[in-house]
């Protein structure tokens, strides 16, 4: 029976068509979006606990779409499980559109919000709740925890209980204070933390959609990559400072 | 021979001009029947125009009572009645057919009461044939001779319905009909025994036209052979040539509707429905061509059509009342096929004078209103499939009792028209039923393996009832009311895991009025009200009993859904019959859809009771209930103009006007009220050749706005609820263009016939309404801007030799492709792309027939349109389910029995689910069943 029904739809195998389900949706997958500097660990215990070179570029490409103040991305968005089974915890040298769709998967649009210094420091407070403290295994880390884009320099102390491990906080090198309602920062991010995602509680202020590309968070990070880095190499940087922070260890290559 | 494209052009525009139709019921009569054997009578019916209520055939012995049976729909126009085999005996059966209109008008439609068809009956002692046939027609004209019909009937009968004489269908049918099967009625040609016939009659040698349209060659035998010429009486002689001059020819035509209308409507009979072995509406729709049917994790049906699956896209009647609820445009139609005559389907947007929602199909269901009482009752098993528990936690495999796996059904239909114009009728049906169990290996709990078990327990009660009245002051006055309620279970959970069985109710009320009228010789008109009511509560357990712990609840997590929705509507139509056969339809359709209850309760937030979370917003709060109402007015006008007799244009347009909200598609929060207008242009053309050869071809637009589920579903943003879709109010109103062209073709085979159908069509959607997963949090439906487009071919065909036996065949195939994604991962492949279906009735004896049906789908596998739907990627492997059954020709004249079994084979198959990655093993479909029934109609 199932013989000669494999047989019949062979014979009409031509008439049916299927997506290659091992390309990601890019135009041009081979293209270059950037030559990285050096490893980047997307297991999920780097990802979520430390800064993320892929996770600061690209937050820096959403600051420039919304010609923000600054811009910050979930860890959780960062992703390592490939497709067709192919799982990419560690990459290196010249990344391509494919490879770099494939990490960034969710196709979030690019929002811009405003938020007093106060919702500011909240929104970090949040991201950092679920950091483990120096000494305890990083054990299923939340993807709440925020990469941040170059204009922002964050302090956390683990130790802190939850709600206070925000120790200090800048953007463009000023110290953000908490009592001036009336300073407005003007934040981008994508639209699943501003709808709630993670567990975030950002007030709809001024809301307004990115137009570029789409205003999805993939194509606007890796068009900003591919002009931002011509020529020179992307780099982790030490936007946010742990202290008392458990360190995630290196993933086998 | 060569002929010249001039010539060819000549010969087509004389076949274009040569048809004309009157009322007749195409139709050979047979020279002869064998004693006690049911005398079947199939003809095409030609309505000319008029609305038939009925095709009744009129039978009896000689000097008898006229006795009356209504003929019944086989399929497309064809009828068929039966004189039943007590009254087929020596000498002889006459019977002759008659159309009844719904304003009492009674149109003679082969033959007439004065002038009936006679078939002889051999006796029991004869050899089968026509010789020995023909040597006893001495008695034939025995009972012809005491036939006290003329007397009793006035010679002005015919002449009062001048309407019905088919005197004049030679005129309208010779030129290709007798001709066209003169192979399938030997008997017709009474030269071609001439050793065996007297010389015929003078008269007939003197109207050689006469004799070329004779195809019931017995009375001439009769009247030459066992009637000397001197004693022929005046009777036999305007007998001979009144029956001379009708030539019903062989029944080779097409319908009238299908030579008229460029919509390719399918019409399965119920007739047809029974040789399918389908129990339900959705089993239907699965066999036929371009339409696939699955069940999602909740056990609704979705019907997919031309590849594209979206339920409230496609138009849901019964007896004209649309179905489908405003809520979430799902329609309550899995009815039990028993009280339906027969099922109408077009794939496509159909004509401008339906209303909105015919946007991918309409599907009609046309309950059975024929004189008669009619009974029945099914009682079956399902498959039960247990699977070994791997873990402790794991449920236990459902037992083979009868309370887990059997099924009964029972069904009651009467009608009856008084003769003073007013007709009642009803059906009832009642369905309880306890599905299949089959294993969920795993879902999104992952707590054990396995998971669980589909449930699939309902229980469904339909009434209808319609009472009209029809006299000629007032016109036709119709009044129907039909209440469906069901009660189910989750066939596997909400969502994405399993749990104790939930509880779905819908109940539906639907009363509606209808008054029709002919005003003028050239204008009648249509009253339409109509109410409508629907209510669901549905209860989904998304976690097993006292799952999550932490929740301190015996009943896990709870979704408890409740909805209720009223809809009043008005229409008016007018339709004008104008010169130069035009017919002209214009109306406007008002409606007016509002929830008045809608509530979302769960304790998934933490709560020992069901709440409604602080964060969710049902469509009567949000926007102030912007998107709870909706006030829709729909103003359509179409033409249909035959220029030439065999050609019929048809053009149209339907402008809809809703109420749509407004609002911000990132927070959900509707803001305001706008008025979405939507055009839908639709002509079509249709060209018939020959009256067996139709080419068609059309080109529709259609308009569907969102509804409220789309707009304004709400769901609170909980760890659980990651990845289900929730509303829009940003949505647009979706659209389609759709251009078919299709060929239509019947020819005689013998005594049988067969049709065939070939069609291809090509539609794009514009900002189809999808359901595309980008964030893995919860995710809005969402307009595809760019688009859908699709293509395929359909192809359909029927061979019917003799009275019972059949053979069928559908095939069609479509490829749907995403535009608003690369060119490398376009293909909607979510739905099958190859579909099959096939099936044969083999008469064993004269009481029991065999059915055999089956179906093949092709593979389907995850759309590729995000890379989430590339992560969660599926194989579903094509398959064959095969079904067969035994039933009997009615015993007794009342009884019919059946025995059916479905996926005979035990194959399985599954479909998709919204988390694939989670519920690997999508939904597990039915396995082997088995049904026995028994029908008793009077």
């Amino acid at each position: 029976m199932r013989a000669s029904l494999a047989l019949s739809l062979l014979l009409l195998a031509g008439c049916q068509a299927f997506n290659d389900d091992c390309t990601a949706l890019v135009a041009d997958p081979d293209a270059v979006v950037v030559k990285l500097g050096e490893d980047v660990y997307l297991d999920r215990p780097n990802a979520r606990h430390d800064n993320n070179a892929l996770g600061q570029g690209s937050a820096d490409a959403y600051a420039d779409v919304m010609t923000a103040e600054l811009a910050v991305l979930n860890s959780g968005s960062l992703r390592s499980e490939g497709l067709c089974g192919v799982t990419r915890n560690v990459v290196r040298g010249e990344l391509t559109d494919q490879v770099f769709h494939e990490i960034l998967l969710f196709e979030n649009t690019i929002v811009a919000i405003d938020l007093n210094g106060s919702e500011l420091k909240s929104m970090f407070e949040h991201s950092a709740e679920q950091l483990f403290p120096a000494g305890q295994p990083i054990v299923s880390p939340s993807g709440q925890f925020l990469q941040v884009s170059k204009q922002v320099t964050l302090s956390l102390d683990c130790s802190k209980p939850i709600g206070s491990r925000v120790t200090a906080l800048s953007v463009n090198g000023v110290a953000v204070v908490t009592n001036d309602a009336q300073r407005l920062f003007r934040v981008a991010l994508s639209s699943f933390l501003l709808n709630g995602g993670d567990g975030f509680l950002l007030p709809t202020r001024n809301v307004s959609q990115a137009q570029k590309l789409g205003g999805i968070d993939s194509n606007i990070a890796s068009d900003y990559l591919k002009r931002t880095y011509r020529g020179s190499t992307l780099q982790k940087q030490g936007r946010i400072t742990f202290s008392n922070c458990a360190v995630p260890v290196k993933p086998p290559g | 021979m060569v002929q010249s494209p001039v010539s060819l052009l000549i010969a087509l525009i004389v076949l274009l001009l040569g048809a004309d139709s009157k009322p007749s019921l195409l139709h050979a009569a047979p020279a002869q029947a064998r004693p006690n054997e049911a005398l079947q009578v199939d003809g095409s019916l030609v309505s000319a125009g008029y609305d038939f209520k009925e095709v009744v055939l009129l039978y009896r012995q000689p000097g008898g009572e006229w006795v009356e049976v209504k003929m019944e729909l086989q399929y497309g126009d064809l009828y068929r009645g039966v004189v039943p085999a007590s009254r087929v005996v020596a000498p002889g059966v006459e019977y002759w057919v008659e159309g009844r209109t719904r304003t009492q008008l009674s149109v003679a439609l082969f033959m007439s009461a004065r002038k009936p068809a006679r078939v002889a009956v051999l006796q029991d002692s004869d050899e089968p044939g026509a010789r020995k046939g023909r040597d006893r027609f001495p008695k034939a004209e025995k009972f012809e001779r005491s036939d006290p019909e003329p007397k009793s009937e006035p010679k002005s009968e015919p002449r009062s319905e001048p309407k019905s004489e088919p005197k004049s269908e030679p005129k309208s049918e010779p030129k290709s009909e007798p001709r066209a099967e003169p192979k399938s009625e030997p008997k017709s040609e009474p030269r071609a025994e001439p050793k065996n016939e007297p010389p015929p009659p003078e008269r007939r040698v003197e109207e050689p036209k006469s004799a070329q349209g004779w195809s019931e060659p017995e009375p001439e035998p009769v009247r030459s052979q066992g009637r000397p010429k001197k004693t022929v009486t005046e009777l036999d002689e305007e007998l001979a040539v009144y029956t001379a001059e009708y030539a019903p020819g062989f029944t080779v035509a097409l319908e009238e509707s299908v030579r008229r209308s460029p919509q390719s409507w399918v019409v399965i009979t119920a007739a047809q429905m029974k040789a399918m072995g389908a129990r339900q509406v959705y089993e239907v729709l699965d066999l036929l061509p371009g339409i696939s049917v699955s069940r999602d994790v909740q056990g609704y049906y979705r019907a997919a059509v031309r590849g594209v699956r979206d339920e409230a896209s496609i138009l849901y009647t019964c007896d004209g009342q649309v179905l489908n609820a405003f809520y979430d445009g799902r329609a309550l139609a899995t009815l039990p096929i028993d009280n339906l005559e027969r099922i109408e389907v077009l794939r496509g947007p159909a004509d401008a004078t339906l209303p909105s929602g015919n946007f991918l199909a309409v599907v009609n269901l046309v309950p059975n209103r024929r004189d008669g009482v009619r009974g029945g009752v099914q009682g079956g098993l399902n498959s039960v499939s247990g699977a070994p528990p791997v873990n402790p936690q794991a449920p236990p495999a459902p037992g083979a009792a009868i309370d887990q796996r059997g099924s009964l059904a029972g069904h009651l239909g009467a009608a009856y028209a008084f003769g003073f114009g007013l007709s009642v009728s009803m059906d009832a049906d009642v369905v309880k039923d306890n599905g299949y169990y089959k294993p969920i290996v795993q879902d999104g709990l992952k707590l054990a393996t396995p998971a669980g078990y589909t449930v699939d327990r309902r229980l469904l009660a339909n009434v209808g009832l319609s009472v009209g009245y029809t006299s000629k002051a007032l016109g036709s006055v119709t009044v129907r009311a039909r209440l469906i309620d069901e009660t189910r279970t989750p066939l596997v959970g909400q969502f994405d895991t399993t749990a104790d069985a939930g509880n779905l109710r819908w109940q539906a009320w639907f009363v509606e009025g209808a008054l029709k009228k002919k005003m003028t010789q050239t204008l009648s008109v249509e009253l339409k009200a109509w109410f409508t009511q629907q209510s669901t509560a549905r209860v989904f357990h998304q976690t097993p009993r006292g799952f999550p712990s932490s929740l301190f609840d015996a009943e896990g997590l709870v979704e408890d859904v409740r909805t209720g929705e009223r809809t009043f509507g008005l229409q008016a139509t007018a339709d004008f019959t104008l010169p130069f056969e035009n017919r002209l339809s214009a109306g406007v359709r008002a409606e007016y859809a509002g929830l008045f209850a809608a509530s979302y309760l769960t304790n998934s937030t933490g709560a020992k009771a069901r709440v409604q979370p602080l964060d969710v917003d049902t469509p009567l709060e949000n926007g102030s209930g912007i998107a709870a109402r909706r006030l829709s007015v729909g103003v359509f006008v179409m033409d249909a103009w035959r220029p030439l007799k065999r050609l019929t244009l048809q053009a149209g347009a339907r402008v809809e006007l809703a109420q749509l909200p407004t609002g911000n598609s990132m927070t959900g929060v509707i803001d305001g009220a706008t008025l979405a207008v939507g055009v839908s242009p639709r002509v079509g053309v249709v060209v018939t050749p020959l009256d067996n050869l139709a080419l068609k071809a059309r080109y529709a637009r259609g308009f569907r706005a969102p509804t409220v589920e789309e707009l304004a579903l709400d769901v609170p943003n909980t760890s659980n609820n990651q990845g289900r879709v929730v509303g829009n109010p940003a949505l647009a109103p979706q659209t389609v263009d759709e251009v078919e062209a299709s060929v239509e073709y019947l020819f005689g085979l013998g005594e049988g016939r067969a049709r065939a159908r070939l069609g291809g069509y090509y539609q794009k959607l514009g900002q189809p309404i999808a359901t595309v997963d980008l964030t893995g949090n919860l995710y809005p439906y969402t307009n595809r801007p760019e688009g859908v487009q699709g293509y395929g071919l359909e192809a359909e065909a029927r061979l019917e030799l003799g009275a019972r036996a059949a053979a069928w065949v559908n095939f069609s195939w479509s490829r749907l492709e995403d535009l608003g994604t690369v060119p490398t991962a376009r293909v909607l492949s979510d739905t099958p792309q190859l579909r099959a279906n096939a099936g044969v009735s083999v008469p064993l004896g004269p009481y029991v027939t065999f059915d055999a049906f089956g179906s093949v789908h092709g593979e389907r596998r995850n759309n590729a349109r995000t890379v989430l739907e590339l992560l969660r990627r599926y194989r579903l492997a094509p398959y064959a389910v095969v079904g067969a059954q035994l039933r009997s020709e009615p015993l007794f004249d009342h009884v019919e029995v059946s025995a059916q079994v479905h996926n005979a084979f035990d194959v399985d198959y599954s479909d998709d689910v919204p988390r694939p990655d989670r519920i690997p093993g999508g939904v597990p479909r039915e396995g082997l069943s088995g049904m026995l029934g028994l029908k008793v109609f009077f």
